[in-house]
């Protein structure tokens, strides 16, 4: 081995250690979401219906992203209220209903535009900003990436100001300052019921 | 021996190279104490909520009549409605909110905002047919800004948002909004005391007009804060007031 093939190495390594830092994570994130917005509006789906369409979402997310990163964002503290079986129920249980909403707005609608806009990298976190147009009417958010060592992981979505995290551990706050964990799980589990999620698709 | 130095120095290199990098990549992760652990800083003061147990009987009747009156009506009226007919129809009622929107500016001595509210009003008044279309999207120095209110007037001015209200059929509040709303229909021409109109029954079907118009998209940013909510009461007075602060911070910038 040559010196040059030395330094080739050395500057491989070097830089394979930079670009981990520097990646911009809307890029993985733009083709996730194209991916995903495929499954909802591309002919080859129309037959799916809405909880079919619902479950591939889910997959092409889940493949991409961490869910648990986001609900344990959401949990805060209160995640240490949950015995271990408990918090893989109330990933799943946060992530349905989350999806389920979220779906349920693009329902009857355009495909909606996506256009990234700056990302702010601070090395650890990440904010990506972005306006979605749905039927004309554009609305501005942010997704908040966290570097963990699978990648950028997101673990907050801000809409019109309003976080997602934040808003979810306020209420999950004024929740167990009078119930349970257990009691909170029965109660998702109900709002499931309630708005006819099949966990058979789902889960 | 010259090719096995080579080698020794180039697996020593390489060790230390990957020992390095991989410092660097665990440098840059963020710990599950800095990510999980973090407390929200900026999540200001809490809601002031003293009314909370009359809030939440008004918010159990005014979601009565969303899901059971509303959103029947509002997806009538969408699936009635053309869509282009709907968006002028928004742009229309938009349109004749502009003296909010100026006095919004002018409280805050925000001149450009006013000078761009103005401008758009002309342009969209006339070009725009009554405010039907919004040319002035397409008018260099004339796109939409955000929507000032007086109420974010009164909190540039340092007034506090006081106590959190349900307000009636129009839903989540505070003392300070209520003031600006109270502000708000002064200005506007179609409200009391100084509406266009004269008879009671023109201001009905104006303010009903403008209800149906706007009751789509209210109903479904309603309908998805409460699917996915742990508790709808909440989930709706923490995103309300969340918003406000953000768009109050930004006017008092």
């Amino acid at each position: 081995m040559n010196v040059s093939k030395i330094l080739y190495l050395i500057l491989f390594a070097l830089m394979s250690a930079d670009v981990f830092a520097a990646e911009d994570p809307a890029i993985k994130l733009g083709k996730t979401l194209d991916t995903a917005l495929d499954v909802l509006y591309s002919h080859g789906c129309v037959d799916d219906g809405d909880e079919q369409k619902q479950a591939k979402v889910r997959q092409i997310l889940k493949e991409t992203y961490d869910w648990t990163i986001i609900v344990r964002y959401v949990a805060g503290s209160n995640w240490k209220r949950f015995q271990p079986s408990e918090q893989d129920r109330f990933v799943q249980l946060i992530e349905a209903l989350a999806l389920k909403a979220c779906l349920g707005t693009l329902k009857g609608k355009a495909r909606p535009v996506i256009e990234f806009q700056k990302t702010r990298n601070s090395g650890k976190r990440a904010e990506v900003s972005f306006v979605v147009i749905i039927d004309e009417r554009p609305i501005k958010g942010a997704f908040r990436f966290a570097r963990r060592l699978s990648g950028w992981e997101i673990y907050d979505i801000v809409i019109e100001n309003i976080s997602f995290g934040k808003n979810y551990r306020q209420q999950l706050n004024d929740y167990f300052r009078r119930r349970t964990a257990a009691e909170l799980i029965e109660k998702l589990e109900k709002l499931m019921k309630a708005e006819n999620l099949n966990e058979s698709l789902i889960f | 021996m010259k090719a096995s130095f080579s080698k020794i120095l180039a697996s020593f290199l390489l060790t230390q190279i990957a020992l390095f990098s991989s410092e660097v990549v665990e440098e840059s992760v963020i710990s599950d104490e800095e990510l999980f652990g973090e407390e929200f800083a900026d999540i200001g003061p809490v809601v002031q909520d003293p009314l909370e147990s009359l809030n939440r009987v008004i918010f159990q009747i005014n979601n009565f009549l969303y899901i059971n009156v509303l959103d029947p009506f509002a997806t009538g009226y969408s699936l009635i409605v053309p869509d282009r007919v709907e968006k002028s129809a928004s742009h229309f009622f938009r349109n004749l909110k502009y003296p909010v929107r100026l006095f919004g500016n002018l409280l805050q001595g925000e001149f450009a905002g006013a000078w761009v509210e103005t401008g758009r009003f002309v342009i969209n008044s006339t070009v725009g047919l009554a405010g039907l279309f919004t040319p002035a999207d397409k008018v260099e120095g004339f796109q939409p800004i955000s929507a000032e209110d007086i109420g974010r007037a009164l909190a540039s001015w340092g007034v506090g948002e006081g106590p959190y209200f349900v307000v009636p059929l129009l839903g989540p509040s505070n003392l300070r909004d209520i003031i600006g709303l109270m502000g708000a229909r002064v200005v506007h021409p179609l409200n009391e005391p100084f509406s266009v109109w004269h008879e009671w029954e023109e201001r009905f079907a104006s303010g009903a007009a403008e209800f149906t118009v706007n009751s789509p998209s209210f109903i479904n940013g309603y309908i998805v804060l409460k699917e996915m909510a742990i508790d709808p009461y909440s989930s709706i007075r923490n995103a309300y007031t969340d918003g406000r602060r953000a768009t109050t911070r930004k006017s008092a910038r």
